[in-house]
């Protein structure tokens, strides 16, 4: 019987044997394997290891940000330069991850649809953002574009120098969650919708893009919350100058530095329920339009 | 969809221009500025012994990490997948979460479980670099 969820090391669970074979037999046999058994149990393992690695440091994370109380907490979080630094990292990290959704397909298209020659370089530089060290990066963008810069551009301790180190790093999330989904659409639709008349845009905007609508919306989702987040990329150049390019993440690193770690814990939570939010909402979104998607084709 | 030839070069044009600005460019001065005095200085910078015990610990860490995510993210993903999970958006949310914590602010959750583990209660002080 279960083979999928065997890998844990824990002895294999009963299944009812009247259920399992009537499942398989359905299922076309080898396709789904598991029976309720199996499943219940790697639900299990699947939720205790988010629980561990992801939801109990949160929920520490929490307690932790009412250490003074529900007032503490509010005014932690509405304290105006954590107000400010909220601010400037939502503001970038939209237009960033607006910027990662045109860009990003217009980069997977180039790479599916296009042939170039050095087109296998430039798709394995996509995910050198992901390789280096984000702190690396900003070293870099800094000596590219800081007081010293060699091609006279200035954007140390500049909103667009955060947003180019943003985007620097969110780069590869919708460009590799995109690319997939074009290489395995069917071209022939795209080719039938030609011989109908319609026109190149209206090809684009009524067939591919519905497709292509779940991936870029997810990749765009996790591009924002990782802009969200980011520190090590915007900690040089951004400049670190409150309510102008300071980042939640700078004020939450000075907030533990003058030691009130509840202040910086409330602002840290205020910033994930934003960020859990979107991710959610855009889940839904992707979900809802791939289910729209499938019902009409 | 057939593009015609000059969209086709304006769209590939347009890429490569964003790529070479936001890529190429700052990858090229990391390796002029690694390699630009020779072979040499790099590899006395790599081989000092803090360099090389800091590449340990993260190979070390590598290892242990890498497999245990691949075992339950395969789980997860098949979890997520096939099977029918209760609030799966909810779920799925839940694991791109990690994506959205901020490592500094990681770190103050890391240590509130040491704190609450009773262990280096007085974190604060700790000579953490963030």
């Amino acid at each position: 019987m279960s083979t999928t969820t065997q890998p844990v090391g824990a002895p294999p669970s009963p299944a009812p044997p009247s259920a399992a074979p009537a499942r398989a037999s359905s299922q076309g046999g080898r396709r789904r394997r598991g029976g309720p058994g199996g499943r219940a149990l790697g639900l299990g393992v699947v939720g205790l290891w988010l629980s561990v690695m992801v939801l109990l440091p949160l929920a520490a994370l929490t307690v932790r940000s009412f250490d003074d109380g529900l007032s503490g907490f509010w005014g932690a979080v509405t304290a105006p330069a954590a107000l400010a630094a909220l601010e400037v990292t939502l503001g970038v990290s939209v237009v960033v991850a607006l910027v990662n959704a045109v860009m990003g397909t217009l980069v997977a298209w180039v790479l599916v649809r296009d042939e170039f020659p050095g087109q296998r370089v430039v798709n394995a530089l996509i995910d050198l953002p992901f390789a280096l060290p984000t702190i690396v990066a900003s070293i870099v963008l800094l000596s590219l574009y800081g007081p010293n810069s060699p091609v006279g551009v200035h954007l140390n301790a500049t909103r667009w120098g955060l947003g180019v180190a943003l985007a620097f790093v969110t780069l590869p999330f919708v460009v590799r969650s995109v690319q997939p989904v074009l290489i395995e659409l069917d071209r022939e639709v795209e080719e039938a919708a030609a011989s109908l008349g319609a026109s190149n845009p209206t090809i684009f905007r009524r067939v591919v893009l519905p497709s292509l609508a779940p991936a870029v919306i997810s990749g765009t989702g996790l591009a924002f919350a990782r802009a969200v987040g980011e520190y090590g990329s915007v900690v040089l150049i951004g400049g670190n100058i409150p309510r102008e390019t300071q980042v939640v993440s700078q004020y939450i690193q000075q907030q533990i530095e003058i030691d009130s770690p509840a202040a910086a814990a409330a602002v840290s939570v205020a910033l994930l329920s934003v960020s859990f939010l979107t991710l959610f909402v855009l889940r839904v979104w992707a979900t809802l339009s791939q289910r729209r998607e499938a019902s009409t084709a | 969809m057939r593009t015609s030839r000059r969209a086709t070069v304006a769209l590939r044009t347009l890429a490569l221009v964003y790529l070479v600005g936001l890529l190429a460019v700052p990858i090229v001065v990391i390796l002029w500025r690694t390699f630009g005095e020779g072979l040499g200085p790099f590899l006395a910078s790599v081989r000092t012994p803090a360099a090389v015990s800091a590449l340990n610990l993260s190979l070390l860490i590598v290892a242990i990490t890498v497999p245990l995510n691949v075992v339950f993210g395969v789980v997860t993903a098949i979890a997520l997948a096939r099977w029918r999970v209760p609030f799966r958006g909810v779920v799925q949310a839940v694991v791109d979460l990690p994506f959205a914590v901020s490592p500094s602010s990681s770190v103050s959750r890391s240590s509130c479980c040491g704190a609450s583990a009773g262990g280096s209660a007085d974190w604060s002080r700790a000579p953490a670099s963030r």
